[in-house]
């Protein structure tokens, strides 16, 4: 049987993994994956004590660490998605035509809002 | 019991070598896939750990939605920049003698407890742990959901900011 340290060292290790992406990492998407494995290794401790004592609060608060993730992770990648830098804040072009590079043109309708 | 020791074992080293490679990748897809594996393996622990509830919720929401989402971002990113995205990292030796030195701190902390004699439980059945999320645990549910509510209108202000 495997003990109740193994699973805590495991998410241990799991937890600085995740440390030191966060630490290390450049882009906003690298940070944000290792801010989930810390949220991860985190859910592995919270499960194993829940498992270990018989009790379900631990994966009660598993699942409240869960959609806290979720929740980060969608305004996250929802911050990252870039903005394009040759046209104006807000716009952008669906089919760039080749006659008409101008952003400010009176077409509109060529832009798109950004998301 | 021999076989779930196997498991174990090999559970683990496929996640912390998966772990290593998100954080020590170039690729910012390839470590995207290596997160998700990395999901999946976590998903097999909550099975070893008698919690078949919250391996199905891994499943759905980390590797479903939230490696989905990241590699939608990045393919996003991708499309928008054209090649694939490096990422290189920074104060590897300042961000790995912090990490070390946390880990050196919780596996002396774990080591020196006796945990040794502790054997799992039964598994925690759904519908206890749903009677106990509309009973006991009815108000940090609640607060889930203003959570999830405020995260839905945020990002759509998020989307939708330069209109205004």
């Amino acid at each position: 049987m495997i003990p109740l340290s193994s699973y805590l060292l495991l998410a241990a290790g799991l937890f600085c993994i995740g440390t030191f992406g966060l630490l290390t990492r450049r882009n906003a998407i690298g940070i944000l994956m290792a801010v989930e494995l810390m949220a991860n290794a985190v859910n592995i401790n919270l499960v194993s004590f829940s498992s270990f004592l018989v009790d379900l609060v631990g994966q009660a608060f598993a699942l409240l660490v869960l959609t806290v993730a979720a929740a980060e992770a969608r305004a996250a990648c929802n911050r990252h998605t870039p903005a394009p830098t040759s046209c104006p804040r807000g716009t952008r072009h669906r089919h760039p035509a080749p006659d008409s590079n101008d952003c400010h043109s009176p077409a509109a309708n060529r832009c798109t809002t950004r998301w | 019991m021999a076989l779930r020791d196997l498991i174990f074992w090999i559970v683990a080293i496929v996640t912390v070598g998966c772990a290593l490679s998100v954080v020590f990748n170039r690729n910012i897809f390839r470590a995207a896939l290596f997160l998700i594996v990395t999901f999946f393996s976590i998903a097999i622990l909550y099975v070893l750990l008698a919690a078949d509830f919250l391996a199905a919720v891994q499943v759905l929401i980390y590797v479903g939605a939230i490696g989905v989402l990241i590699i939608f971002a990045v393919m996003l990113t991708r499309k928008m920049t054209g090649g694939p995205i490096l990422m290189g990292t920074h104060g590897v030796l300042r961000g790995g003698a912090m990490a070390g030195l946390f880990l050196l701190l919780s596996v002396g902390a774990i080591l020196r407890q006796d945990l040794s004699a502790s054997v799992p439980g039964d598994v925690v059945s759904p519908a206890a742990l749903g009677r106990g999320f509309l009973v006991v645990y009815m108000l940090p549910f609640e607060v889930l959901s203003i959570l999830l509510v405020a995260a839905m209108i945020g990002s759509v202000v998020l989307a939708r900011k330069d209109d205004a």
